[in-house]
């Protein structure tokens, strides 16, 4: 793919968007990890919660092109992005949440910050891979756009995500697109698709739009249909 | 007693609203128990599943009552009869909810000026409430 090939651009913009959505996240786990800590240790595990998290990017980048060459990999990786697709257009939970890091130790906050990184490095290499479709350009690309976003503006994408509640919406049909795009294009299924099939290429990225918004927003409105007591965390009761 | 729900974001707007509403109180003939409500957008995406759910509200209290200190402050200075609460949520449905299940009498809030294109596609949390509000709503206009 060369600059003046409209598909270039076109995988351009959905990189910038896959690093929008999936990276503001990352920086905000981080930060809301070392809350507790005292401020030097807070700040260096801000620091290096963020270069863990662009390292990570980096190793898994220079992987990600090799394995996606591999059979059936492709095929996992669609299936890990309608997940994390589904997942992105779920709400705070009212009082699931997770229980078990409460400790404000920086022991806690380091496991809490690797782990972050690991999950969500992977959550936006393969993306980004998938959207790349094997230019290493791109790839390059997308992971030097994502830096920025994880390192200075994590609270304008939050902010971005909270008066625009559609980003995060596109943000997930995208995945679908890219997921239906990487099924079809795995080692194992690109041939038949190409000789039998070549409908697919837009049938498949237009399913995995539907499926991820149509579960997505099911299990959303679920969620939400068990409506709660309103929580009112100010605890000012005491005052009249 | 006749009870208020004053929704407070810390946008300019919003501590205008407050500062006009208390020089309205003299409309009243008893003096209204003012409620002061705070609506925290929810985290979405990974931060739910990793952060424990005691730091996510903890993050939630501390912004709330930075966007609330200005309206308390206004508020203590009047000598205002009032109570705060910080909620998360989408703000218009939980601005209507806590009008509803609270039993409050009014809704009072500062609309966010938005140009004529801008409201119209976005609407706004005021718009929201204002349509499907089961309570009178004053909008705070100035």
């Amino acid at each position: 793919m060369d600059i003046a090939n409209p598909q270039f651009w076109v995988a351009v913009l959905q990189i910038i968007a896959i690093d929008i959505v999936l990276g503001g996240d990352n920086a905000v786990v981080i930060a809301l990890a070392c809350r507790r800590l005292p401020q030097k240790q807070r700040n260096q595990g801000i620091f290096w919660g963020v270069f863990g998290a662009i390292a990570l990017r980096v190793i898994l980048v220079s992987f990600a092109l090799t394995l996606l060459a591999i059979s059936f990999l492709k095929i996992i990786g669609a299936l890990l992005l309608i997940w994390i697709g589904v997942k992105l257009l779920q709400p705070e939970p009212e009082n699931g949440g997770h229980e078990i890091n409460a400790s404000t130790t920086l022991l806690g906050a380091i496991k809490t910050i690797i782990i972050a990184d690991a999950i969500m490095s992977v959550d936006n290499v393969i993306a980004i891979a998938g959207a790349a479709k094997d230019s290493i350009g791109l790839v390059v690309f997308g992971l030097l756009v994502s830096v920025p976003i994880i390192v200075w503006s994590s609270k304008f994408v939050m902010k971005l995500m909270d008066r625009f509640p559609i980003v995060i919406t596109i943000g997930a049909g995208l995945l679908g697109w890219i997921a239906g795009d990487m099924a079809i294009t795995d080692t194992v299924t690109r041939e038949w698709v190409n000789v039998n099939a070549s409908f697919l290429h837009w049938l498949s990225p237009v399913c995995g739009v539907l499926v991820i918004i149509m579960i997505g927003k099911w299990l959303a409105a679920r969620a939400l249909k068990k409506r709660m007591p309103i929580v009112d965390l100010a605890n000012d009761t005491d005052k009249l | 007693m006749l009870k208020f729900l004053l929704a407070v974001d810390g946008s300019d707007v919003s501590n205008k609203a407050v500062l006009d509403f208390i020089k309205l109180l003299d409309w009243y003939k008893e003096t209204p128990e003012i409620h002061l409500v705070n609506v925290q957008h929810p985290l979405h995406g990974n931060a739910p599943m990793l952060i424990d759910k005691v730091r996510i509200n903890e993050y939630h209290q501390e912004k709330g009552m930075k966007e609330l200190q200005a309206a308390r402050e206004t508020m203590n200075k009047a000598g205002a009869n009032y109570q705060f609460h910080i909620i998360v949520g989408d703000p218009a449905e939980m601005i209507l909810r806590y009008g509803s299940e609270k039993q409050c009498d009014q809704t009072i809030l500062g609309p966010r000026k938005l140009g004529a294109v801008k409201g119209l596609l976005l609407g706004s949390v005021a718009s929201k409430v204002m349509q499907l509000s089961t309570i009178p709503v004053l909008l705070m206009k100035s």
